[in-house]
């Protein structure tokens, strides 16, 4: 169990950032994203707890995030409102001045980016955010890697033209 | 914009982070969840072990059709339950006339008759009469008296009681113990009425017990009246009967059953 616990401490310092980053995009709101996030890496443990094992870790931590993401606007019955004023963005960094918003060109590009449909907005982040590869992508998605592909160039096309 | 630009702005975004407190916490939490270890968790980790030792019996349970997994949720809520009905039982017992628990508390008194035997029902009764009497004591030095109605009620269902299995009793020497118990009674409620309750008259037991007593006098005199007597013996008897016929039946009752030891009965 110790070495289990080992295992999974350093998969959560390896990708709590990005998993935060990847739902606080979605949401919006800091409260929400750390209950979601905190909520994903509960689910991950139980789970690695009883497999031993986790092949992919990155690929099964997006997709329960996914996952809460999903179920916490159907839940909620919430529609997600991607108005500028509404999605603005705070900027979590409490270490520089609590609260902070962020300068109004992140904001933009947050605020387009939430405004595409879900599949794009991932591919974006995994991908130029996250750094992952195209094949990791492919195997969250449970699609092709040339399919991957085609999301990529079609979402950042999409994302241009929302930016103008 | 070119593409290049496009990723640059997109890359911004890493400067949204979670709280340093925050990651430190969440992590110290999830791996506190681990020590958690509730009855049902213990029951069903124990229970392939269980197996492995006792094969035989795995087999021949009449719960091997169970998934032990799936039934944990069950077993929280039972094991829930049974704290929550347990705890409702011992606060039950401080619980006073009117109170919200106080059918908890005697539906355990009550319970416990199933254990008493026969010849010990009056002595049952006569005991829970006095529990309510203490009941009542409490209320009126409280002056509670929302409370003062129910637990009049209350005892005097439990006096009424008494009177019930009186009716029924039989033997001379118990008759003996509920005039002692009824007299401790009286003097108790004497006690309570000083207190400020009206508590009222008990006619059904004094009724119930003047009867009773009347009807084993008779049967003891009766008795009597066709054995040789000493002098002496004769002497107690005639004074026995006399209380009799003048009403005193606490006071014929004494006499007879000392007679009676004396004569080595």
């Amino acid at each position: 169990m110790d070495n289990q616990r080992k295992i999974f401490s350093s998969i959560y310092d390896k990708y709590v950032n990005k998993i935060y980053r990847f739902i606080f995009i979605k949401v919006s709101s800091q409260e929400i994203a750390e209950d979601l996030c905190s909520e994903t890496f509960l689910r991950g443990w139980q789970v690695f707890k009883e497999r031993r094992d986790i092949e992919n870790p990155p690929a099964f931590l997006y997709q329960i995030a996914r996952n809460l993401v999903i179920d916490h606007y159907r839940e909620k019955g919430k529609v997600k409102i991607v108005s500028a004023e509404y999605s603005r963005i705070i900027d979590p960094k409490t270490d520089l001045e609590g609260k902070a918003i962020l300068s109004s060109d992140l904001d933009n590009i947050r605020t387009a980016l939430v405004g595409l449909k879900e599949e794009y907005q991932d591919v974006i982040i995994w991908h130029y955010l996250d750094d992952l590869s195209v094949p990791e992508i492919a195997k969250i998605l449970d699609k092709s890697e040339g399919a991957v592909r085609v999301s990529l160039h079609r979402a950042l096309k999409t994302l241009k033209n929302k930016l103008g | 914009m070119t593409e290049k630009d496009l990723i640059k702005k997109i890359q911004e975004l890493r400067q949204i982070q979670p709280r340093k407190d925050w990651v430190l916490f969440t992590k110290s939490q999830i791996f506190s969840e681990e020590p958690k270890e509730n009855f049902a968790s213990v029951l069903t980790s124990l229970l392939p072990t269980v197996g492995k030792i006792f094969p035989m019996a795995q087999i021949l349970s009449p719960f091997r059709f169970l998934n032990f997994k799936n039934l944990k949720p069950v077993l929280v809520t039972l094991a829930s339950l049974f704290v929550l009905i347990s705890g409702a039982f011992i606060f039950a017992q401080n619980s006073l006339p009117g109170d919200l628990l106080y059918p908890v508390k005697k539906i355990t008194e009550r319970s416990q008759s199933v254990f008493v035997s026969e010849d010990n029902t009056i002595k049952f009764e006569l005991n829970i009469a006095e529990k309510r009497l203490d009941d009542l004591a409490k209320i009126a030095e409280k002056n509670s008296v929302k409370n003062l109605a129910p637990a009049i009620n209350e005892y005097k269902e439990s006096v009424s009681d008494v009177a019930k299995s009186l009716a029924v009793e039989n033997n001379k020497e118990a008759v003996k113990e509920i005039v002692s118990g009824v007299k401790k009674l009286e003097e108790k409620e004497q006690q309570v009425r000083t207190l400020g309750a009206v508590i009222g008259e008990n006619e059904e037991l004094d009724k119930a017990l003047a009867q009773k007593m009347v009807e084993i006098l008779e049967t003891l005199i009766k008795d009597l009246e066709g054995r040789t007597l000493t002098e002496d013996q004769q002497e107690d008897f005639a004074k026995a009967k006399e209380y009799f016929e003048a009403g005193d039946y606490n006071q014929a009752l004494m006499e007879l059953l000392n007679f009676g030891q004396e004569r080595g009965d």
